[in-house]
């Protein structure tokens, strides 16, 4: 029955697509999973069977990568930093400050970088990005004191990521950079093996990290966004308007997630400050921005000037 | 369907005397070949992924720690130390091996290694000096399975990798239970003992008992490196194995100069062994775990637990007669890394800390370690002693209970788990 | 006779001399690691790459060594109630199971590793197929032992 023209003759169920995320079900990026799920199988009239895998059961982004390739998943959530694995080009979004916030970002990659990014990736790998879920920036929470301008960096003893940029991040700001595995930061804040870590607010709420830290300065250093990617094979698969479908909804849900993301960061920032956080907005990021300059040229060979430039005009 | 057939194969296969990691490893691939949708390339795709953790690193690190000890003689340290402690009660020997096994514990990760070095000089002593060969080897195979509650321990190692819950915290969690076993282990010897008129060991002189004291202080510290290093926060647990194993190689070569460098590649092969072993069971039932996932078999059994009872206390006891008959057959790692996935999501929409659930676990299947049809630590001690695994079975059915008693006093009560960890703040 | 003196230089003097050297450098990147954080301002950012790549390699390489000393746990409580012709007929079943999944694990773990080249690790920036080699090698090592043993299993029937 597959040799049949398609769409008209096409039984349900007929196209699975299991997607992947690593994310629990209360994450933005989740309920922008089962959104995008809703709408496919209402446009397909559920020919496609989306089917979500939440809560990291198949994985985590690096095994993704993996697993799109060799077709055990169709379509997963992927930070851009992991893709970086691929192509340095993805690096872009590790730099600090090069995003402005989550409206540039979403401009930016509007204006052609979307395209450009997914080529490299199709290219590379064949894996095609389909949507963007943008994440409301990461900033520093402290138990030693609040975040103004640079000079407050100094000496702060901060857990990062085992990313060499972020490490060179804080080095440049004249920090202490800790790695610290995810699952031990709550700790290492409780006992003061670090003064602090850095992140999206909610997380911080998630974690209930608010116990071990006083001030959450909303320095928004970093803005590295999920992409809704899928295996490019699987999209080939598709007739013409069901794989039009797909790639439509996954760039809708991915509009979705931002929404809800922006909507709850005011949300969250109240409920840290009821918990008896201070929320220290009066942050002097053109102080930083000057500081980390270097980093710019450093990865500008890896990265490409053009990627860059897109940012910074 | 799929989960059917796996579990079928895996089970026919380890009937016939297959490695169990080639067993699971098979289960996957027959699993992901029935399905039909999923490519059989994943099944190697995620043996490797199952392994790739830097945490896990901590595993050939506390075996290492475990080697360059036991080559010092510390075994003989402890054991000494121990019947300082307790030798002068009636059936000495068999309360020194359950004391022993508990320092040993603090050093090790594993209770196998426990068996073979505790057991290995206990067994024959106990023999010796007119202790029945059943109730020798019973002794020796329940107390060793402290060795995974006491920390350090690999499958609580094991066990923070695959649900993502703090280290640290388990560490400190499995303390107070398996100090729990063992004391519930000694009251039932003080009853065997009477019964059985065992004899009494021979008095040490208080000089004596000092020097052995003293003597035992450098391996004692092996726990207070460990614990202090991941209580303060300042190691990672493969920081502070890593840390563990430079300190006992120093003891061994300074303290106690039974190590000599040439000695170093022949320990690392063995580790490696060990360490092979394990990593290879836990790669396999990686892609078996991948594969229930994958087919929703966690969400499914969720449903069909939840939608029996939503009593707490009823759901806990069938988890632990469903973990307590899955040990009798799986070693520890690879069925942390299958049910730790499909129960997490239970228990914890039960409201159980991740960390409580994760002793519970570990707990039961720790009682498999010593009851047939595997159980490492029955077949070794049963070697050790000579005597045949269903001549043996008797003797172990008191210990059984004890242990069964302090699984449900950890299960009901989480404050036994939870208060140490909460006493360090963490 | 030649085969042996070929498993005999395969596993214990290649296979086990790689292990050696890779557990050392595994120990030693871990306490660089702890040492470089305690001690310096910037610690090194390579020792955890560099630590997990080589346990991997440790691990597996380990495991395909465990086979040669019959190390890995199974369940014989159930086979030693049958006699020798069944234990006969049962260890080729066991080499003939152990050899298929060894040639599993080299056969779709080369298809991995080739399509892991294509990325890179986060830190040392290397192919991962580098790390992911592990599992084709660890299959040819896992089938030539049962391939290995199979031939003793017929030879030991010719002599008797
Ligand atoms: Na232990
Ligand atoms: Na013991």
């Amino acid at each position: 029955e597959g040799a049949q023209d398609s769409g008209t003759e096409a039984k349900k169920g007929e196209y699975v697509l299991k997607m992947a995320t690593p994310s629990n079900p209360a994450d933005n990026n989740v309920k922008a999973f089962y959104f995008f799920e809703k709408n496919v199988e209402d446009a397909t009239n559920g020919i496609i069977d989306v089917q979500v895998f939440d809560s990291g059961q198949l994985g985590d982004h690096a095994d993704y990568i993996a697993g799109l390739q060799i077709g055990s998943i169709q379509g997963a959530e992927i930070n851009t930093s992991f893709l970086s694995s691929i192509d340095p080009a993805f690096m872009i979004f590790d730099l600090p400050y090069i995003v402005e916030g989550m409206d540039h970002e979403r401009a930016v990659l509007d204006a052609g970088l979307d395209e450009t990014l997914s080529a490299i990736l199709e290219k590379k790998a064949n894996i095609t990005i389909g949507g963007w879920m943008i994440r409301s920036p990461r900033s520093v929470y402290s138990s030693r004191g609040p975040i103004n301008t640079a000079d407050d960096f100094k000496g702060l003893k901060i857990r990062v990521m085992d990313s060499p940029i972020m490490i060179r991040t804080m080095e440049l700001l004249e920090a202490t950079p800790v790695p610290v595995a995810a699952s031990e930061r709550y700790m290492a804040l409780q006992t003061k093996v670090v003064d602090a870590a850095e992140n999206s607010p909610a997380i911080v709420v998630a974690q209930k990290e608010f116990e071990v830290t006083q001030y959450l300065s909303l320095t928004e250093h970093f803005c590295t966004p999920n992409t809704i990617v899928f295996d490019k094979n699987f999209l080939d698969s598709l007739p013409a308007e069901l794989k039009t479908i797909v790639l439509d909804e996954a760039a809708k849900a991915g509009l979705y997630a931002q929404d809800l993301d922006q909507e709850g960061l005011m949300e969250t920032l109240a409920t840290l400050e009821s918990a008896g956080m201070t929320i220290v907005s009066d942050v002097d990021k053109a102080s930083f921005k000057k500081k980390l300059q270097p980093l710019y040229n450093d990865y500008s060979d890896q990265i490409g000037s053009d990627i860059i430039a897109a940012f910074l005009k | 369907m799929v989960t059917i057939i796996s579990f079928a194969v895996m089970i026919g296969l380890m009937f016939i005397n297959v490695p169990i990691a080639v067993c699971t490893g098979l289960a996957a691939i027959a699993g992901i070949f029935v399905t039909g949708s999923v490519p059989l390339m994943v099944s190697v795709q995620r043996m490797y992924v199952g392994m790739d953790s830097f945490t896990l690193i901590a595993v050939p690190l506390f075996i290492l720690t475990g080697r360059f000890m036991a080559l010092g003689g510390i075994t003989t340290d402890l054991i000494n130390l121990s019947k300082v402690m307790v030798g002068f009660l009636r059936g000495g020997l068999a309360y020194i091996n359950i004391v022993s096994s508990m320092f040993f514990a603090g050093i090790t990760g594993s209770a196998t290694s426990d068996t073979a070095s505790v057991g290995g000089i206990l067994i024959p002593a106990m023999i010796d000096k007119g202790y029945d060969k059943d109730f020798s080897v019973a002794v020796t195979a329940t107390s060793s399975t402290i060795g995974v509650l006491i920390p350090p321990s690999i499958p609580m190692v094991v066990y923070g990798v695959a649900s993502g819950a703090s280290i640290a915290k388990l560490f400190l969690g499995g303390m107070l239970p398996g100090i729990l076993v063992g004391i519930a282990l000694m009251i039932v010897t003080f009853f065997i003992a009477a019964k059985r008129d065992y004899p009494v060991d021979s008095k040490i002189e208080f000089k004596e008992a000092l020097i052995i004291i003293i003597k035992s202080i450098p391996a004692l510290l092996t726990i207070i490196i460990i614990l202090g290093g991941i209580i303060t926060g300042f190691f990672t647990p493969t920081e502070a194995a890593g840390i563990a194993a430079l300190y006992s190689f120093c003891l061994g070569v300074f303290y106690y100069k039974e190590l000599k460098l040439s000695n170093i590649g022949d320990i690392f092969i063995e580790v490696s062994i060990t360490t092979g072993m394990v990593a290879l069971m836990i790669a396999t039932a990686s892609a078996l775990g991948w594969l229930f996932a994958s087919q929703g078999v966690p969400a499914m059994l969720a449903n069909l637990i939840l939608g029996i009872t939503g009593n707490k206390i009823i759901i806990m006891l069938m988890i632990n007669l469903l973990l307590l008959f899955v040990g009798t057959w799986l070693d520890l790692s690879p069925a942390v890394i299958i049910f730790t996935p499909i129960l997490l999501p239970v228990v914890t929409a039960l409201g159980i800390d991740p960390v409580h659930f994760g002793i519970i676990m570990i707990m039961n299947l720790a009682i498999g370690l010593f009851t047939p049809p595997v159980g490492v630590c029955l077949f070794v001690s049963c070697g050790i002693a000579g005597i045949s695994i269903s001549d043996s079975i008797k003797a172990f059915i008191p210990y059984f209970f004890a242990m069964i008693v302090i699984l449900l006093l950890i299960t009901y009560i989480p404050g036994i788990v939870m208060l140490i960890p909460n006493f360090f703040g963490l | 006779m030649r085969m042996d003196k070929f498993i005999d230089i395969l596993y214990e003097k290649i296979v086990g001399n790689l292990i050696k050297v890779i557990g050392l450098i595994m120990t030693l990147s871990i306490l660089i690691q702890i040492f470089s954080r305690a001690f310096m301002k910037v610690p090194f950012s390579w020792t955890e790459e560099l630590s997990r790549i080589m346990f991997m390699w440790f691990c597996f390489l380990g495991s395909g060594l465990a086979l040669k000393k019959k190390a890995h746990l199974g369940i014989d409580f159930f086979v030693n109630k049958y006699g020798q012709n069944f234990k006969y007929v049962n260890q080729i079943i066991i080499n003939l199971l152990v050899g298929f999944f060894g040639f599993f694990m080299a056969f779709y773990g080369f298809k991995i590793a080739r399509v892991m080249h294509k990325q890179v690790s986060s830190v040392m920036r290397i192919p991962m197929s580098y790390y992911y080699a592990v599992i084709p090698v660890t299959g040819i090592l896992l089938l030539i032992l049962s391939i290995y043993y199979l031939i003793q299993n017929f030879k030991k029937e010719n002599r008797s």
